[in-house]
């Protein structure tokens, strides 16, 4: 007779996989030896420090302890994220690090590392010999503040240990029919130091052949000429997040798009001192571009913001965007002739919207809403007008037919330094609005994720879960 | 062209070829026997078994086939409750018929059904401590009490608080 405990060894994985909160996969490591030797490998996939883990890290067993003395599981390793490290009187754990730097060579299957803690001290440099060991190492992302030219020089060599002399000498196309070659896929990159800038092209050109996706934010010295350069050495990117580079003017970045066709995903600031040129130097070859990130500084002539956006938005007409997110540095209003001009150019093609920071009056949602008829998702500030019984603009959202996610910009913001009261929606307001908008089957607001799903009865219901808000907010619009 | 499938008990089961092709295993079968009425068979599947099976192949018989660029296992993670009215109807079954499907699916190659199968069993567990999973699939403890309290320590890291 078959049982869940002498199912193969080879499904057990594939039940636990469905798993995704860690107390039910630690659970499942308890249930027997069998359960245990299936869901381990799992557990140790993603390794994720976040602020509550690291917090726990003091009394319970630290992963990268638990990995050095159980080498089996070190193979399944595949992603390690740090966002937050155990403290010991103040400062960073000796042994949690030590452990870290032990472990990391020993991991052949990692294949993403991000180290996102902001601290004031020099915790990366001691890992860098251990990333360099690596060899399928695809993904980095990494704060560079404190990094010096030794360490900076050996940051150019992670993700490439092994044979990349080879594809260095083969000609291009054999390079990219490669099963797979040697190099990072994907680079993020913040407050690099001077080190990391002066090699920055090197680094880049090294990765050519790989390279899909680069984000640098927080780089003051990277220039207009300096970020031509580096685009030219990735003919094949897929997306370029630039963010908090002062001296990058954005029509400047938008004009050498032409040199990425491939490209996919573009993340960027606009400039409120920067006019749109005449004419625009957006190339219309860009025909891949499916998701736009605009983030504005406060723009103090609403013509010159209107005429920024709908400069940006006009031209990318012919790739038919499917994501746009415009978020405000300060709070603004999302003008009119903006919201129009998404529907006009983007209508037939855009699923989700994200305005965050930006305030979208009634009317401006209306015109999205007339021309946006493929739309779902949708992240705006929630106002009085989206709690029952008001119903003009639940009304409104009635006639988006694919609508199924809806999330309260207000509730993704790190700070809460918006003005007005914030919506709390409860279980009967959510069951209210799905009545509405009967396509909707998410809502998130105020930490809330909502589940609509339609009972056997026909009546409407809703269940909550908490958010992790310590998620940052661009990458929960991103992933959500 | 109707197909015939032999199962390990010996029933035979006439099926249309585009029903059956939702197998990848038979599908490959077939391309590789060419045209013939030769029978199927199908030793590690009953006929109780693969006539439910067939019923889900039947009622999927005009979906798209799986192309090989499936989510990755964080992907489908996410996506666990994802089931839907007809399938989640189809996998209310008992607990060993519920076992029987899902390994049928995996030796018949129905990722759908596999998923299907799978994401039922770990809606099952979600929420429930180490004894309530065990009492669930009747399955005996065989940790000694060291071995259970260092696996414990080992990975309590990872629980949700």
């Amino acid at each position: 007779m078959v049982s869940a405990d002498n199912l193969p060894y080879d499904v057990l994985p594939l039940i636990f996989h469905h798993l995704s909160s860690g107390t039910d996969l630690v659970s499942v490591s308890l249930v027997s030896k069998s359960f245990s030797g299936g869901v381990l490998p799992i557990l140790y996939e993603t390794v994720n420090i976040r602020i509550d883990v690291a917090k726990r890290l003091g009394v319970v067993t630290s992963p990268f302890h638990t990995l050095l003395k159980n080498v089996h599981l070190q193979l399944f390793v595949r992603n390690i994220s740090i966002h937050s490290i155990p403290l010991e009187r103040a400062r960073p754990s000796p042994a949690f690090m030590l452990d870290l730097c032990k472990l990391l060579p020993k991991l052949t299957n990692l294949a993403s590392f991000s180290y996102t803690v902001p601290t004031l001290m020099a915790l990366l440099p001691p890992m860098l010999p251990g990333l360099v060991a690596c060899g399928n190492l695809k993904e980095l992302k990494i704060m560079g503040e404190h990094v010096g030219n030794v360490q900076a020089e050996m940051l150019t060599k992670v993700g490439k240990s092994g044979s990349m002399e080879g594809i260095e000498h083969v000609n291009q196309e054999t390079a990219y029919s490669s099963q797979s070659p040697h190099g990072l896929g994907k680079l993020w990159l913040k407050n690099p130091s001077p080190s990391i800038m002066q090699r920055l092209d090197k680094w880049i050109e090294g990765n050519k052949h790989t390279l899909k996706s680069l984000s640098i934010l927080d780089a003051p010295s990277l220039s207009t000429e300096f970020l031509r350069l580096l685009v030219t050495h990735v003919p094949h990117l897929t997306s370029l997040t630039l963010t908090q580079c002062p001296d990058i003017d954005h029509w400047k970045v938008l004009g050498m798009l032409e040199h990425l066709s491939d490209l996919k995903s573009l993340c960027l600031n606009v400039m409120s001192h920067s006019t749109p040129p005449n004419p625009s130097p957006i190339s219309t070859s860009l025909k891949h571009l499916r998701c736009l990130f605009l983030i504005s500084q406060s723009f103090n002539s609403i013509p010159k913001l209107q005429a920024t956006f709908t400069g940006i938005l006009a031209p990318f007409q012919e790739a038919g965007l499917e994501s746009i997110t415009f978020e405000a540095m300060d709070s603004s209003v999302l003008p009119l002739t903006v919201a129009t001009a998404i529907g006009e150019f983007h209508g037939k093609t855009l699923k989700r919207l994200n305005l965050l920071r930006m305030v979208a009056s009634k009317d401006a949602i209306q015109a999205i809403c007339e021309r946006c008829e493929i739309l779902e998702q949708l992240c705006l500030d929630f106002g009085p007008e989206m709690k029952p019984p008001a119903k003009g603009l639940i009304t409104i959202l009635a006639s988006l037919r694919k609508l199924h996610t809806l999330v309260d910009a207000r509730c993704l913001k790190p700070h809460h330094d918006h003005g007005g009261q914030d919506i709390r929606l409860t279980a009967q307001d959510v069951s209210s609005i799905a009545k509405i908008v009967p396509s909707l089957r998410k809502i998130i607001n105020a930490n809330r994720c909502w589940n609509v799903s339609k009972s056997a009865y026909g009546t409407w219901v809703s269940t909550a879960s908490r958010i992790n808000t310590t998620s940052p907010p661009i990458s929960f619009i991103r992933d959500s | 062209m109707p197909v015939l499938l032999v199962t390990s008990d010996n029933e035979q089961f006439r099926v249309e070829k585009v029903v059956a092709q939702r197998s990848v295993l038979i599908k490959n079968m077939l391309e590789d026997v060419g045209e013939s009425d030769q029978p199927i068979p199908l030793p590690n599947v009953t006929a109780p078994v693969l006539k439910k099976v067939l019923e889900y192949c039947d009622h999927h018989q005009t979906d798209p086939l799986p192309t090989g660029d499936e989510p990755s296992a964080d992907e489908s993670r996410k996506r666990t409750t994802d089931i839907s009215e007809w399938d989640q109807k189809f996998i209310t079954v008992d607990q060993e018929m519920l076992f029987e499907i899902i390994l049928a699916a995996n030796y018949l190659d129905i990722k759908p059904l596999l998923d299907v199968g799978c994401k039922t069993v770990a809606n099952m567990i979600k929420g429930k401590s180490p004894e309530e999973i065990r009492k669930l699939f009747n399955i005996v403890n065989d940790f000694t009490p060291e071995e259970e309290a260092q696996i414990k320590k080992e990975n309590e890291w990872a629980e949700d608080r």
